[in-house]
């Protein structure tokens, strides 16, 4: 969660609201896209809790 | 607490990645089909009361995310009225275990072997919210 959100803020200059990074999403590359959906993924099924990622 | 992780899921992946939840879509049904899976035989063979209503909470938020990267219409509807269905009833099956843990001094499902003629309300109650819980109409 924190490489996601630290890596959100030093992309987007330090803004991080949910508007301002839905409106500028697409000046993400697909592999640091591919790479956020991941983070964010593994961080919230962690919080499911899914069950090979959370044991 | 369980509920924020799939709110989670719909406010931000959902939010600002939907072309990559598609994409990923299979592999995380694949996950959440395991959660269930492993959660469902694991509350089998529990004894635990209180680890049982929580292994069953995972088996329910594993179909949560299923139907959310189901991508149909009535799947999402589906996951969304049970993350607030079970909100409901987990947090009162939490409590009506609370209440017997505080009376037995035991989780032990042993232990409460004819409680209906001890606690009649009480387990219609429990009945009540374990039948809801399950999905009944």
């Amino acid at each position: 969660m924190l490489i996601a959100v630290v890596f959100l803020y030093e992309h987007f200059g330090g803004r991080l609201d949910y508007a301002f990074v839905l409106d500028n999403i697409h000046t993400l590359t697909a592999v640091e896209k591919k790479f956020l959906w991941i983070s964010l993924f593994l961080m919230f099924a962690v919080k499911i809790p899914l069950f090979p990622i959370h044991s | 607490m369980l509920k924020l992780g799939a709110f989670g899921f719909v406010r931000y992946l959902f939010g600002w990645l939907q072309d990559l939840c598609a994409a990923f879509s299979p592999y995380v049904c694949g996950v959440a089909l395991v959660s269930i899976l492993f959660a469902s035989v694991s509350s089998v063979t529990e004894r635990d009361m209180k680890r049982l209503v929580a292994q069953t909470s995972i088996a329910h938020m594993g179909l949560v995310v299923m139907g959310l990267f189901v991508f149909s219409e009535s799947s999402f509807g589906g996951a969304i009225y049970l993350i607030i269905g079970h909100g409901v009833t987990s947090a009162a099956l939490f409590y009506l275990v609370g209440i017997l843990y505080d009376r037995f001094h035991t989780r032990d499902l042993t232990v409460y072997g004819g409680l209906v003629n001890l606690m009649p309300l009480f387990c219609s109650g429990l009945f009540f919210f374990t039948t809801a819980n399950a999905g009944f109409p």
